[in-house]
């Protein structure tokens, strides 16, 4: 039995819709998923980019339209809303 | 002497298991592994995110430890450095889309599906023709004759025979401004 799905197809299902990418780093990006790569590169559109310092609070800033380097990427949350939805 | 088990094999047997999973930036993840692929990315559900946060609040005592249900996560398996059993799979009551005594059956109302595309509507195209085909642009003098038979609608209400009458002499009367 193969698992049901593969991780990368989660995230082709995602295409559209607002996601959340946590970086390796202390660093939080939330966009609507315009497309991927095989290495998880991603175009994003209205991005929020969180910026989170060590004593916990948080900078935010926002972007249009980015492209974000699969290389640095951790975690993706399809549907998140950002850091600001959970604590 | 068994036969070599494919390479996958330990990771799926960890499949619905849930898993503590540390990766190589102090994160710790909590979740349900639901799949994987070769590159070890996972998709986990149910996930809770532990973190130490170091840095110059959290000096001489012991790290804060930040904590953050996340839900579902598809993790990028370049940055997993092990993953442990947390616990079994979650025990879940039967499913409940498979049980029960009902059958499953195509409903209709008995007409096949092109029946009632046929016929009827060449009827209702056929209706327009014969006042489409009448004199055309005498304009409302033409139009009045056609509504005009009223032995074809013998329950016609009258009130709109006296206001068609009354329309053609409404146009000669806003030609002579135009002219």
């Amino acid at each position: 039995m193969a698992s049901q799905i593969l991780p990368l197809e989660l995230i082709d299902k995602c295409i559209g819709s607002r996601i959340w990418v946590i970086m390796k780093n202390e660093r939080e990006f939330v966009g609507t998923l315009q497309g991927f790569d095989d290495f998880v590169n991603m175009v994003l559109d209205d991005v929020t980019e969180y910026d989170i310092s060590p004593d916990g609070t948080q900078k935010k800033s926002k972007l249009r339209q980015t492209l974000l380097n699969g290389n640095n990427v951790c975690m993706l949350l399809p549907g998140g809303e950002g850091p600001e939805s959970v604590q | 002497m068994p036969p070599p088990k494919p390479k996958n094999s330990r990771m799926l047997t960890l499949i619905n298991y849930r898993l503590r999973v540390t990766l190589n930036d102090t994160r710790q993840l909590v979740g349900q592994m639901l799949a994987f692929d070769r590159h070890m990315n996972l998709v986990l559900v149910d996930t809770i995110e532990f973190r130490r946060l170091k840095g110059p609040s959290s000096q001489g005592d012991i790290p804060k430890e930040m904590k953050r249900a996340l839900g579902l996560i598809v993790l990028r398996g370049e940055t997993i450095i092990s993953i442990s059993v947390e616990g079994p799979p979650p025990v879940k009551e039967e499913d409940p889309i498979s049980s029960g005594p009902g059958v499953g059956a195509p409903a209709g109302r008995g007409m096949p599906l092109g029946a009632g595309a046929g016929p009827a509507p060449p009827a209702f195209q056929a209706r327009p023709m014969p006042y489409a085909g009448g004199p055309p642009p005498p304009g409302f003098p033409g139009a009045a004759p056609g509504f005009r038979p009223p032995p074809g609608f013998p329950g016609a209400p009258p009130q709109s025979m006296p206001g068609f009458p009354a329309a053609p002499p409404g146009f000669p009367g806003m030609r002579p401004p135009s002219s």
